[in-house]
């Protein structure tokens, strides 16, 4: 294990977890840390986990929260805006299903700005968020979603656009 | 509010029911499970450790297995593993009752094995201990369910975030929830 990721797990990992609830910018701190590339005022709370943090980049003002798992073992980005809600499961790496001994399968994640993915969601490996998407609650992302859709369901698929207020 | 005659219908039910113990846990059970609870977990932060713990603790762990750190066993002794079976982050062993896991299988994160249950024909929904059995080489991916009572044969494959609620034969490919056989798997 590299230097790092000792600091990681047996330091940083531990004191995050164990941080008061309004403690962001020292999570932050902690994160930074250890090679994880982060904007302006992003907001993780104390009880997300995140294995390998040099592999993400979150750009301001993203809101992570509680119970979410990431595991980074390829790059994870999210864009500016974006909000991850409770017990998402974000995962570069999983195990293929289909052939003996289930290798790992992994691939990037990539989250573009103004997204939001909703309670419990699973976003598998290799998954791109195109900008202003909304995942449901429960749904597994596997894939490309188009921008500016609400997609649903597992796997998920775009059901129908995203409305902002001032537009026609 | 209550209906009477749903009242009558409780009241002969309850008469009927076995009687319900004040705990279904003896002192010794609990203060293992405290034990478990703090010292084990502390333990199990150390990768060359977590078999022996688990054997010490009363449960079964075959050779060559991987277990991740971050794994949740509620009841180590109703915990039996074959030999390199890998279980990775976030699972949760819920073994109230047994749970039995075969050779080469492979637990992927977050998948949920849930062997408690209550007994709903008594109002006091008093805890049952269904036991879990996968078989040899199998597959239960992400964030998947496996119920109480479930019995899967060898080589069967519960994909990515399905809820596996009946038994299945072996080599059966399960999507969905609830899950359902998907062909032979091509």
């Amino acid at each position: 294990m590299s230097l790092r990721g000792i600091i990681w797990n047996w330091i940083a990992r531990p004191l995050f977890r164990c941080t008061p609830h309004a403690a962001y910018e020292f999570r932050r701190q902690l994160l930074r840390l250890c090679g994880a590339r982060l904007g302006r005022r992003v907001r993780c709370r104390r009880s997300v986990d995140i294995d390998q943090p040099w592999n993400i980049r979150f750009d301001d003002l993203v809101m992570v929260s509680d119970g979410v798992i990431i595991r980074s073992a390829a790059p994870i980005h999210i864009g500016p805006r974006c909000v991850i809600s409770q017990y998402c499961s974000l995962l570069t790496e999983v195990r293929d299903p289909e052939p003996a001994g289930h290798p790992p399968v992994r691939g990037p994640i990539a989250i573009a700005e103004d997204c939001w993915i909703a309670t419990d969601t699973l976003v598998l490996p290799g998954s791109t968020l195109e900008a202003g998407v909304v995942v449901g609650a429960r749904g597994m992302v596997s894939g490309r979603i188009e921008a500016w859709h609400i997609a649903t369901g597992e796997p998920a698929r775009p059901r129908r656009e995203r409305v902002l207020y001032g537009s026609a | 509010m209550t209906n009477p005659e749903v009242q009558g219908n409780q009241e002969a039910a309850m008469a009927s029911a076995p009687p319900a113990r004040r705990s279904a846990w003896t002192t010794r059970q609990k203060v293992v499970r405290v034990v478990w609870g703090t010292i084990g977990r502390l333990c199990w932060q150390l990768a060359p450790l977590r078999a022996p713990v688990l054997r010490l603790f009363g449960g079964t762990v075959g050779r060559d297995c991987r277990l991740a750190r971050s794994i949740d066993i509620l009841i180590p002794w109703n915990i039996s593993l074959g030999d390199r079976v890998q279980i990775g982050e976030h699972v949760i062993l819920y073994a109230l009752g047994p749970i039995t896991i075969g050779s080469g299988t492979v637990v992927d994160v977050r998948a949920h094995l849930c062997a408690g249950s209550h007994d709903m024909r008594d109002t006091r929904f008093p805890l049952t201990r269904p036991p879990i059995t996968i078989g040899e080489d199998c597959f239960i991916g992400v964030d998947a369910y496996i119920a109480p009572e479930v019995e899967l044969g060898d080589r069967c494959r519960v994909r990515h975030r399905a809820s596996v609620y009946r038994s299945f034969p072996p080599e059966t490919v399960l999507e969905g929830n609830p899950a359902r056989s998907c062909g032979d798997g091509e």
